[in-house]
Formats: C-alpha cells, sequence, structure tokens
C-alpha cells in the first residue's frame, strides 16, 4: 500500500479487538506503522467528507453538507446517526466511525478537526475510553477554538467497587469521565437527541454577549416553567426591574408583567409580541430572548411563522440567540413543522429549547473563564522520594501514618502531632508527652479503614481512658482481622472541632492525576458529596469543585457560623494534586478528615493515608 | 458469702447462661465480677465486659460493670500489676461486690487456661480467692470425656475447692447418663448436672446480629427484634432463590450486595427477618421505602459476602438483657437437670 502511496487504511472487517482477538489487531497495526500506513479501525462504517464530496460510509447516501463534524466509536449507532442528521437538517462536514481505535484515535481526530475550517461543531459519541490523558489534553485544545458535545454510553458502569482509598472507591469510571471532560469545557449529552438539539442551535445561532436572558410570553404558567427549565439549565434571567420596566413598559399593557418574565397577558398578538421582541433586539443589556408563545383564543397563530422569520435573522445578526417554544393546537404544530430542520430555533416545549440555550451558556461560561493559569506548588520532591523508597525497601505498597505524616509537613500540609506506641506503657508515654486530650488509631498494614475495625478511639482526657482505650483497640482488631500484623498505636493530638472534609488525589489508569474533593468523615462513601478535576488545574476550576459539591453551604458558615478557610482548603488540593502528579510511585493520596477552620485559622489533616503503585521497585 | 468461681474447658461452653440460670434457681442476693473481660465493649470512653453487663441488668445490681473486671488485655494487667498487687486488688473487688450478698460468682476468661501468664485464669483465680471450683464442659460426647480426663489428671496437681463439673449442651442426656456417667464417678469426678441443648437457645434478633457486625440499619428499625434462624446468601438470581426450599423460610436473614436490587427485592417478597447489605452499598429509595413498608431492617455492612458470611459464622448467640424466655429457659433447665443444692456443700 505504501508503494502506492497509501497513507492511510480504513479496515471496515469486524472480529478483531472487540471479540477478543488482540493479537491480530496488534499485529496488522505493527505492520501498518512498519510501512508508514496509519489504520482506522478496524470494525468501522466508513469515513464521510463534506470537503472530499467522500461518502465512504455504508450509512445512508443522502448526506447534507455543513458544518458539524460528528466522530463515533460504534458503527451502527454511526451510521443511523448520519440518516438521523439529514432528517433534522443537520449538515455535516464530516464522519468519522473509529471503531477499535487500533492506531487513529477520538484525539488524533480532534487535533484535526480543530484545524478544519468546514467543521463549527464536534459530536463525540465514545463508549471506552483508551488513553484519557491525551484526550483531555486533545478536548482541551478543542475545546478553546469550538464546541465539543460528548456523548459517553456505559453510565451505570462503576469503574471501582472495592478500593483501599475512599477516592478509589469513589471515582468510578464514569464520574472520572464526566468531570472531566466538563472541565475540558465538553457539553455532555445524555443521548443522541440533546446531543443534535444542542448541535442544531450551536451551529445557527450566534454566542451571546452576557447573560442577560428575558422570557417574553403571553402565558403567565408556560413563563413560569420556562423560568425553573432555566433554574436547572443554568440560564441566568435578567433581573435588573427598573431596566426592565424602562424597556418594556411601552409594550407590556398595564395589567402585565415587566418583570423577567415578560407578561404581554393573554390578550397579546403578534402584534405587541413584535413590539416587545424589537425592543429586545434594540436594548444591548439583553442578551437572549426565549419566545413563548401560547395559542388563546385572540393570538393570531397564523401569523406566527412570519414573526420568526423576521426576528430570528435580526437576532442572528445582532449576536443574539433567540428561540421560539410554541403551544397549542393545529396551527402552531404546522408553524412548528415548516421550521422542523429547517435551523430555525423553534421547539414545541419549554425545557427543549432552554436545555440548548442552557448548554451554550455552559459554553460561553467556560470560554468567559477559561485561563492558560496553572495552579502550582512547591514540593520536595526528593525528600519524599526518600520517604517512599524506605517503604519500598520494606516491601510495603502503601506509607505508614508517621511516614505519610511526615510527606504532609514536607509539602506544608497542617497535620495534627502524633506518635506511634508499641505498647501500653509508651502509649500512656506519649499521651502525656503530647499532652491531652488525645486520638488513638491502630497501627496496621492489614487495617485499612480503622474504624471498622474498631480501631479508633477519641478524646481520651487521661492515663486511665488511654489505657481503656488500648485494651478495647488491640480486641476488636485482633477480632477483626485476626492475622493482621499490629504495628502499635498511633496517638494523636485532638484535634478541635471543625467541618471534616475530604480531599485526595490519585493516578487514575485511564485519566492520570486527578484530584477530588467533598465532605468528609466517615460517612463519605454513603453521601458521595464529591467532585473531581484532572490535574494540573487552575485556581477558578478549584473553586468550581469546591462549589460544586452540596455541602458547599457548610463553608460558608451555616447557623452562624463563619465562612471557613477555602484559601487553605484550595491550597491542600493543589498540594496533593502536585505530588501525585511528579511523584509517580505515588498512586493514592487521601486526606480524612481534614479539618477546615474558621477564614484565617487553616486547615488540619488529621488521617493520611498514602498508597504507593504495586509492582514499581 | 459463698464464693462460686465458674469456669470452662473450652470456649463458648455457656457459663454466663448456666450462671445465670443458677442465680435464678438459687433466690438469693447475688453478686458477680468477671476479673479478665474477655467479651469487652467500649462505648463512651467506658469499657466493660458484656457478661457483666448482662448479669449486672438481668439481677439489677447495684455495681457498675466496668468494676467488674480488672483488665481485658495482658498488657495492661502487666502495666498495672505484679502477682501480689493483683491477688490485693482481686480481695478488694470481691469484698466490694460481695458486701450483702449470699453468693458471689466469679466468671472465668473463654477456657481454663485463658490469662494463666497474667495469674487470672481458673485455678489462680480459686486458688487466689479461696472459692468453690465448678468446670463447665460441652461438645461432642468424646470432647467431653477427654476434657474430663484432662481436668481429671490437672486436679492432682492442684490444692483447690474442687465444686463439680456440669456438663452442657448434651444431646441426649439419659443415653450420656447411661453410657458415660458411671465412667466419669468411678474417676471420683463429681457431676452436678448434665443438661441438654435446646435449638431455641442458638437463635438470636436481628438486632443482635446489627450489633454484632457493627452494621447501620437503613431502615425496618421495627423489626429488629425479629428472630433469626436462618442465614441466606443471595448470589444466585432471584427467580433460583425463589424455587429454593429454605428461601421460603420465616426468620431467614439474606445476606446481599447493596446494589442486588433484584434480590433484595425477592427477599421482601418472602417472609424475611432482615436483609443483610454488603459493601457499604445503599439500594435505591424506593427499594429502601419498600423495606421500610414491610419492616424488615436492612442493615448495611462495609465487608464483602463471604467476610460477612464468615463473621456471622463466628457469633456466639449470648444471651441478651431482652431475652426473657431464655432466661426463663435456663432457670427451668437448672432446676431439672441440676442439684443446685450441691453448689452449698464443700
Amino acid at each position: 500500500m505504501r508503494q502506492k502511496g497509501v497513507k492511510t487504511a480504513l479496515i471496515i472487517t469486524s472480529g478483531f479487538s472487540e471479540v477478543g482477538n488482540i493479537t491480530e489487531e496488534k499485529k496488522i497495526t505493527a505492520y501498518a506503522r512498519e510501512h508508514g500506513v496509519r489504520i482506522l479501525g478496524p470494525n468501522i462504517f466508513g469515513v464521510y467528507s463534506a470537503k472530499a464530496s467522500l461518502n465512504a460510509t455504508f450509512g445512508t447516501r443522502d448526506v447534507i453538507a455543513g458544518n458539524v463534524a460528528i466522530i463515533t466509536q460504534s458503527g451502527a449507532l454511526g451510521a443511523s446517526m448520519i440518516g438521523k442528521t439529514a432528517v433534522e437538517n443537520i449538515g455535516l462536514s464530516a464522519m468519522v466511525s473509529v471503531g477499535n481505535k487500533a492506531d487513529i484515535d477520538e484525539s488524533e481526530l480532534l487535533d484535526y478537526l480543530v484545524t478544519h475550517d468546514q467543521t463549527k461543531i464536534i459530536l463525540i459519541y465514545v463508549e471506552g475510553v483508551k488513553e484519557g490523558e491525551r484526550l483531555i489534553k486533545a478536548l482541551n485544545e478543542a475545546t478553546k477554538k469550538k464546541p465539543v458535545v460528548v456523548i459517553k454510553s456505559g453510565r451505570s458502569a462503576k469503574g471501582a467497587i472495592a478500593a483501599a482509598s475512599h477516592t478509589g472507591s469513589l471515582a468510578g469510571a464514569d464520574e472520572v469521565f464526566d468531570a472531566l471532560v466538563r472541565q475540558c469545557g465538553v457539553l455532555r449529552a445524555e443521548d443522541i437527541r440533546d446531543a443534535f438539539d444542542w448541535c442544531k442551535f450551536l451551529s445557527n445561532n450566534p454566542m451571546p454577549k452576557g447573560e442577560h436572558t428575558v422570557i417574553i410570553t403571553n402565558g403567565g404558567g408556560i413563563g413560569v416553567m420556562t423560568a425553573d427549565a432555566c433554574e436547572k439549565y443554568g440560564v441566568k434571567l435578567y433581573d435588573d426591574l427598573p431596566a426592565l420596566n424602562g424597556i418594556f413598559s411601552g409594550v407590556v399593557p398595564d395589567f402585565g408583567s415587566t418583570k423577567n418574565p415578560i407578561d404581554l397577558t393573554g390578550q397579546a398578538t403578534t402584534a405587541e409580541f413584535d413590539g416587545a421582541l424589537n425592543a429586545a433586539l434594540r436594548n444591548d443589556e439583553i442578551d437572549a430572548v426565549i419566545t413563548l408563545l401560547s395559542e388563546v383564543a385572540v393570538f393570531d397563530s397564523e401569523n406566527m411563522p412570519e414573526l420568526i422569520k423576521k426576528y430570528y435573522p435580526q437576532y442572528k445578526e445582532k449576536g443574539k440567540p433567540i428561540l421560539f417554544s410554541c403551544l397549542g393546537g393545529d396551527k402552531v404544530q404546522n408553524c412548528i413543522n415548516s421550521y422542523h430542520g429547517s435551523g430555525h430555533p423553534v421547539y414545541g416545549g419549554a425545557y427543549e429549547g432552554v436545555s440548548c440555550l442552557g448548554a451554550m451558556y455552559r459554553y460561553y461560561n467556560y470560554l468567559a473563564n477559561r485561563s492558560e493559569e496553572i495552579a502550582r506548588a512547591d514540593i520536595p520532591e526528593k525528600a519524599i522520594e526518600e520517604i517512599v523508597r524506605k517503604a519500598r525497601e520494606d516491601k510495603r505498597h502503601f506509607l505508614l501514618a508517621h511516614e505519610a505524616q511526615s510527606i504532609m509537613k514536607a509539602a506544608g500540609i497542617p497535620v495534627s502531632q502524633s506518635r506511634v506506641a508499641q505498647t501500653l506503657d509508651e502509649a500512656v508515654q506519649c499521651s502525656g508527652e503530647i499532652g491531652y486530650p488525645v486520638v488513638m488509631k491502630i497501627a496496621s498494614k492489614d487495617i485499612i479503614h480503622k474504624s471498622d475495625a474498631g480501631g479508633v478511639a477519641l478524646d481520651l482526657e487521661n492515663s486511665y481512658e488511654v489505657i481503656d482505650a488500648y485494651q478495647a483497640i488491640m480486641q476488636s482488631c485482633r477480632t477483626y482481622n485476626p492475622n493482621a500484623k499490629i504495628e502499635g498505636v498511633d496517638i494523636l493530638e485532638m484535634a478541635r472541632p471543625g467541618t471534616e472534609l475530604i480531599i485526595g488525589a490519585r493516578r487514575d489508569k485511564i485519566f492520570g492525576p486527578i484530584v477530588m474533593f467533598g465532605l468528609g468523615g466517615i460517612y463519605v462513601e454513603v453521601m458521595k458529596d464529591i467532585s473531581f478535576r484532572a490535574f494540573p488545574l487552575n485556581h477558578h476550576e478549584i473553586t468550581n469543585m469546591i462549589k460544586e459539591v452540596r455541602s458547599y453551604p457548610l463553608l460558608l458558615g451555616v447557623r452562624g457560623e463563619k465562612k471557613k478557610d477555602i484559601d487553605g482548603i484550595m491550597d491542600t488540593i493543589i498540594k496533593l494534586g502536585t505530588i501525585i502528579k511528579k511523584c509517580e510511585a505515588i498512586s493514592d493520596i487521601e486526606i480524612n478528615p481534614l479539618v477546615a477552620y474558621e477564614e484565617g485559622e487553616g486547615v488540619k489533616a488529621l488521617d493520611v493515608r498514602i498508597l504507593l503503585l504495586k509492582g514499581e521497585r | 458469702m459463698k464464693k462460686i468461681v465458674v469456669a470452662s474447658m473450652r470456649k463458648n461452653a455457656g457459663k454466663t447462661s448456666l450462671i445465670v440460670g443458677i442465680a435464678k434457681a438459687l433466690h438469693e442476693k447475688i453478686g458477680y465480677m468477671k476479673p479478665f473481660g474477655d467479651r469487652l465493649f467500649y462505648r463512651k470512653k467506658r469499657l466493660w465486659d458484656y457478661d457483666s453487663a448482662l448479669i449486672t441488668h438481668i439481677f439489677n445490681l447495684e455495681e457498675n460493670p466496668e468494676d467488674m473486671s480488672i483488665g481485658f488485655d495482658p498488657s495492661k494487667l502487666r502495666y498495672m500489676y505484679d502477682t501480689e498487687s493483683l491477688k490485693k486488688k482481686l480481695h478488694e473487688v470481691i469484698s466490694e461486690i460481695g458486701k450483702g450478698k449470699d453468693t458471689v460468682f466469679v466468671e472465668c476468661g473463654k477456657d481454663i487456661g485463658y490469662g494463666i501468664s497474667v495469674n487470672l485464669d481458673a485455678i489462680s483465680l480459686a486458688q487466689f480467692i479461696d472459692g468453690k471450683l465448678l468446670i463447665v464442659i460441652s461438645g461432642d460426647d468424646d470432647t467431653i470425656l477427654d476434657d474430663i480426663n484432662l481436668f481429671k489428671k490437672c486436679l492432682h496437681m492442684t490444692n483447690i475447692n474442687f465444686g463439680g463439673v456440669i456438663v452442657n449442651k448434651v444431646r441426649d442426656v439419659q443415653d450420656f447418663k447411661d453410657t458415660y456417667l458411671p465412667g466419669i464417678m468411678d474417676m471420683g469426678i463429681k457431676v452436678i448436672g448434665i443438661i441438654p441443648s435446646r435449638e431455641e437457645l442458638t437463635h438470636f434478633s436481628v438486632n443482635y446480629l446489627a450489633e454484632r457486625l457493627l452494621a447501620k440499619v437503613i431502615t425496618g428499625e421495627g423489626g429488629l427484634h425479629n428472630t433469626v434462624k436462618t442465614i441466606l446468601i443471595g448470589a444466585m438470581s432471584p427467580s433460583t432463590a425463589l424455587s429454593i426450599p429454605s428461601f421460603h423460610e420465616g426468620n431467614k436473614v439474606v445476606i446481599t450486595g447493596g446494589d442486588r436490587s433484584d434480590m433484595i427485592l425477592a427477599a421482601l417478597e418472602t417472609d424475611t427477618a432482615g436483609i443483610i447489605l454488603t459493601g457499604n452499598i445503599l439500594p435505591p429509595q424506593n427499594i429502601i421505602s419498600k423495606a421500610s413498608e414491610r419492616n424488615v431492617p436492612l442493615l448495611s455492612v462495609p465487608f464483602d459476602t463471604y467476610q460477612t458470611a464468615k463473621q456471622i459464622e463466628n457469633i456466639e448467640p449470648l444471651l441478651t438483657k431482652d431475652d426473657t424466655d431464655k432466661i426463663a429457659l435456663w432457670e427451668h433447665l437448672v432446676q431439672e437437670y441440676l442439684n443446685v443444692t450441691e453448689l452449698g456443700e464443700d
């Protein structure tokens, strides 16, 4: 093939790695590489290119040329998507089926499509990710220039049920994928319908200049329902009431409302809508408009198509997205049908259109807040490597509590004072040295979840309580795991109470370094109030990941409490991420709990767990 | 004040239950201590032995269960006492507990040698406090004979006040009496009771199971008193499970993964005492609501199914303070099968 000048071979044939025939697939790929030929597939349904007027697929022949590029891992789904794009009148710039991704994968295609002038939007259907780090990098580059919509199946597959760290067990494959692609500004759709709606809307409407959205309606109920949809999809409604009154008072009747939604009332006809849409178009404070047309007795539904035809191009020209949601009988349905497949943003319900506008605003916000800044921290790599080396010599795949604490101290993360006691005498002595009250925890490489084993005693206020706790911990842990090698107990300073959080960092097998933040304590796996991000990341994204958890209000202070030290939390996330990024021998770090105190008073790591990559020497 | 030291040759012989039965049958004011605790409970920084707490509750004793044990771990006893100070401590505790009592029961650790390195084994205790030693023996017939022969040999080496042997959990009392008792008597060992085994004494409640597994009760608190007779592992498909006769028996507990909604529903469709959800995985809310409606406790544990089953296998069906039927049965068994008057004789 190479002799004939063939640069790329498309292997449509199936029966390779998808059915376990990995050897033959590898053999073909190696042979092709040796001869300078790139492979697309195997197990694909072909390629379509508008620029080359080439439809080398076994999908439908009626492909409309346009500006949406589709990359799909599923052949059958890809073929049916081609058909669907024709029905929906979505023009395609390219369609590539990647199949088993033996050589060319989504990342490489993304790199290509970013510079592909005909492509304005990229839609990807993914089933499994092979080289996640590379994909994230490619997505990051692509979303700088054009929106990327992703559909990924397999949400329900739980990546890691039982893992040694909470971060590991909570980091299910889909949770991580979802968080990481959102971090890249990717719009993740639940299904094909959403994905196509978004692509169509994004390709046919201009990006807004701001977030002031106005709803113009002739029905109160549908107006409220749409306001709910805006809340759900993150579309911000313009709420400067005097300004809104100034813009719309001339076109809204006295018994209507100029508060957003702008209620023209049930007496409105297309003439009133014309006035309101004209006012919104001319006003520079309004950035997007949702038009709700409900068919009531006095409404002249027959003039609806004309209204849409008049304003959609004007808004487009002015750089303002607009959408029309129409509800009613035959005339309304005919109007919707007449615009179906035209690219005009006309919808039959409140939520469909707002979902599209919401997707557009997510991308808008991503671009607005995108930053090349990377949050960095100085960490003593050599000191960490030395601790890791000693653990390796000891043939361990984890660090003991005092080793993990040494790393935290070296990285500048405050930890509670601690000592290791191998006997009861030492436990009493260490407690006295640290100062009461103290915490006692079992020290054993064979007991990872200490609370479950009855291996933790809190708030020990004197030597008698230390003696009782020591006996209780030893007995409970011996019962929990009779074969456990018990090194002794860790005696720790009893930290004053604060908000208990969990911060983790791990080297994900597919996506590389990731960080996790959430509500900590012993119920972390039950509450699952956590967020993930790929590392490195910028300060804005760290703030987002903190805000994303349901318990975020706790950090702002509830029931008279003061705001917590969010800077300290951010600093800890950056430091853990930096350690996992730079120290390749470490697979997992987890602080649970990290106690956050009031603003300015810092944080304190009470329990730190560090796991090493297995198999590395 | 009589001092009766109760020991057993092997663990789980039924010492505590027998003490309860004997104390009830005696109708006397009793005291209790367990110098070397082995069933420890640690709550709110307080440490006590389960058996001490049980007997304190059943007999409304005024003393604190925490004061009925001297230690639980050899490390503490070595750290705090030598032989002389230990003896002194024992006498202090027993005189305090024995105030105004007719009989004080001193229960030994899990088996006859338990605590010997810290002088709190059965023989040392009987010698230190000059108490009468009762030995509880249980197991199959051959084990019982082995244990009696072993004890007979040990008896020659010690200078103790030996009260006799109680043979517990015997399958056929009359057969045992006919076949083995004459030989035991010939050895010069006094047998003061042969107690039959009763299946109902081996059952426990779902609440007891939850406490032992340190499980989180997700819902169905109203069903925690349900009696557990059978444990099943729900690893198969629901249709297979439903075709197994034991799956339809009442008073069963099913162990299954928290994500096995199908199996949980199948268990809820039949007469189930409780469901143990492994792996710290919670089922969907609709399943939890269904269990709540039917008052079937859902217990969540962090372990996998194998570990959970293994832990349950090791659970002893201990008497609890709420087991009034079992306590009454023990009193009845003691009255019928044990010569209580011999306990007072030297």
